[in-house]
């Protein structure tokens, strides 16, 4: 699709869906049976449907998208540049203790978990970070869109 | 104070490995294998290892979790469970339709109850721990393909693991005009679960169910049901029109246990020209009902489009500071205590935050209109030219214009990580909304917690978001969470306010609230989708 027609698109729908026009109606009223769904049965051999393993993101990426969220963003202690044991990073993921969430292997796998645990422990300090409790900036740091 | 508190560190090498596993640990057992509470009701210890061999036969291996250590992501919780009543006894995590399908064969086969949970960060209703004990989670976060976005019609078809994060990329890195829609914890969730739920965000397309379009869903027996006009071969309009023909469906697979989701689509908002974000500052808790019946008119004719939120000081300061630094005394914090400290930080007792969307041209001509009536309602109507660099103002700015945030996380550490949230409805009337916010801070004082409230305003009604926050470390506390809560919940269940979702704990209770005939019908309506009651059992208190 086009650029023009990206353009197109937004600046036709936005009016319609934003305002007064949002407003739907009701189901129709005379409708009757309609054909049965369309149904797949359970396949014989299930392994032809797995899914191949994404490929492990860098850590840096997973820190941007989960952990910096909190972290350095008066939310959540600052844990770069503290030399914190990887371990304990490790463990801090799985089990969420406190106010922290957990993380299932499901979202950061092993093999991510453990890279990204080395980083944390051996990164350096940002000085952009911002622990919970610390004199808020004049202006707030805007993430990058 | 900085980083890792020593106190962190010292109280985390106390317990070591045991920190999530203190439910288990509560039990004296080590393996759920090993103890029977842990254990789906009906099914014996040998069941439960045949039913897990054959689960890692179709998802492989590592995809089971069924030992205490690699449950304990799926037993974390911030809600209250005193009596251990919520503690999983696995997980089996599929990346495809197939073997959702595979899986709920090997459930019917066992009686094996499945808790289903797309990323599982329900954060005030309990995460993604069960209704009850001895359920096996079945995580659909590996389930993560955005399987299609038009950028003409403005949707997005996408698999329950997929975040707001992955589609924030997607839409970044195509560079698609739209906004997405956020709730507070966007970065780690997913539209999928959170529109399940219910839940909503702060655009204007913040009711999310209402934005939803066309489901997949695969029922018990392993019918593969495609909602609306999903139906239709070769349709072209599955992510168009929400009713397709006949009975509208999608509204049974919401905050309910008749299927798994396995595809979803919904709206995405096309990104405006020009956006305003606003504040009105209210000084006195009292204020509430004059707030409300100034926002009434304009969240009914749309000139205010957004899910506005109007927050409640001391839920606002507990994002970025904690409770020690206002007060050192068990009891509930006083008013003037909060509203001193508040107003340091540029924040009333109130604070309502909305936006404007379009043009210049239109946003100057409604921000006359509505500046005059909160004006007339004793409000200080605030913009970026005033606010700007505010961390609170800055906060919902992001939310009401769709970027990613997790700030309000915060609140979790007021007093040691423990929340719930107690969501009742309310009418968009000044009146029934003071009865409200008293009632709650009457409670909640009993108990000698703080009133964390917001109020987010839809067309004519407010959901009444109550936070009670607490230390979940302490079991006298934990209890008396759950306590209030439950007196929360009945009590304002007799003035005819109930909640419009509910946390793990106290699903049963609500439902009840909604009367024997509903909770009938949808009883009738598990058995015939659901004959073995394999689907999340309890969820909305339908077994």
């Amino acid at each position: 699709m086009s650029a023009q027609a990206v353009h197109r698109a937004r600046t036709g729908a936005w009016a319609v869906a934003c305002g007064w026009l949002m407003v739907v109606g009701a189901a129709d009223a005379n409708a009757s049976a309609r054909p049965a769904p369309q149904t797949t049965a359970v396949p014989a051999s299930i392994a032809q449907f797995r899914r191949p393993p994404a490929p492990p993101r860098a850590p840096e990426a997973i820190y941007v998208r989960t952990c910096g969220y909190c972290h350095g963003a008066h939310v959540a202690p600052i844990i770069r540049g503290r030399g914190l044991p990887a371990e304990m990073v490790e463990l801090y993921v799985r089990t969420g203790p406190r106010g922290m969430p957990a993380f299932r292997p499901t979202e950061i796998s092993p093999a991510e978990l453990k890279a990204l645990a080395v980083w944390v422990s051996q990164s350096k300090a940002d000085p952009n970070e911002r622990a919970p409790l610390d004199p808020i900036p004049a202006a707030t740091k805007e993430r990058a869109q | 104070m900085t980083g890792f508190s020593r106190r962190d560190v010292i109280r985390q090498s106390a317990v070591g490995a045991a920190v999530g596993a203190a439910a288990y640990a509560a039990q004296g057992v080590a393996s759920p294998l090993d103890g029977p509470r842990m254990l789906p009701a009906h099914l014996s210890k040998s069941g439960f290892a045949a039913a897990v061999a054959e689960l890692r036969a179709i998802v492989g291996a590592q995809w089971v979790f069924a030992d205490a250590e690699s449950t304990l992501p799926y037993a974390k919780s911030f809600t209250p469970d005193p009596r251990h009543e919520h503690v999983p006894a696995g997980a089996v995590a599929p990346s495809s339709v197939e073997e959702v399908q595979a899986i709920l064969k090997v459930a019917n086969k066992y009686k094996l109850p499945l808790w289903t949970v797309s990323t599982g960060k329900n954060m005030g209703y309990g995460c993604a721990t069960p209704a009850s004990s001895g359920q096996m989670i079945l995580d659909m976060k590996r389930m993560n393909k955005i399987i299609a976005i038009d950028p003409e019609l403005g949707t997005a078809l996408v698999e329950p693991g997929v975040t707001y994060q992955d589609l924030h990329d997607y839409l970044t890195e195509h560079n698609l005009p739209f906004w997405l829609d956020i709730p507070t914890v966007g970065p780690i969730v997913s539209p999928v679960g959170n529109t399940l739920d219910r839940g909503v965000g702060y655009t204007p397309y913040g009711d999310h169910f209402f934005m939803q379009c066309g489901m997949e869903v695969v029922l018990a027996d392993g019918t593969l049901v495609r909602t609306g006009m999903g139906s239709v071969k070769d349709s072209t309009t599955w992510q168009a029109f929400k009713w397709g023909y006949g009975p509208y469906l999608d509204g049974i697979f919401t905050q309910s246990n008749f299927g798994v989701v396995t595809k979803m689509g919904f709206w995405l908002m096309p990104k405006p020209p020009a956006f305003k974000p606003f504040m009105v500052r209210h000084n006195e808790m009292a204020d509430v009902g004059k707030i409300v019946d100034a926002m009434r008119p304009f969240r009914m004719n749309n000139l205010i489009p957004n899910v506005v939120l109007m927050m409640g000081a001391a839920y606002q300061v507990a994002m970025f500071h904690r409770r020690e630094e206002l007060w050192d005394k068990p009891g509930s914090i006083p008013q003037d205590v909060v509203r001193d400290f508040a107003k340091r930080q540029g924040l009333g007792m109130w604070n309502t935050y909305f936006a404007l969307y379009g043009t210049d041209e239109i946003i100057a001509a409604i921000e006359p209109i509505v500046r005059r009536a909160f004006e007339a309602s004793g409000g200080e109507v605030l913009t970026e030219k005033e606010m700007g660099g505010n961390l609170w103002f800055n906060h919902h700015k992001n939310l009401m214009s769709g970027q990613m945030t997790l700030e309000e996380k915060g609140i979790l550490r007021w007093r040691g990580g423990g929340m719930v949230c107690f969501a009742p409805v309310a009418p968009a009337k000044g009146e029934e909304t003071a009865q409200q916010t008293a009632l709650a801070q009457e409670i909640l004082g009993k108990y000698n917690l703080d009133y964390h409230a917001a109020y987010a305003i839809g067309g004519r009604e407010l959901h009444h978001l109550i936070f009670i926050l607490y230390d979940k470390e302490n079991p006298v506390e934990e209890k008396k969470a759950d306590d209030c809560i439950r007196e929360m919940i009945t009590r304002f269940g007799q003035r005819g306010w109930a909640s419009y979702r509910t946390g793990v704990s106290t699903m049963d209770l609500v439902a009840r609230q909604y009367g024997d005939a509903n909770r009938s019908l949808n009883a009738r309506i598990k058995q015939a989708l659901d004959p073995n009651h394999i689907l999340s059992p309890g969820k909305s208190g339908i077994r």
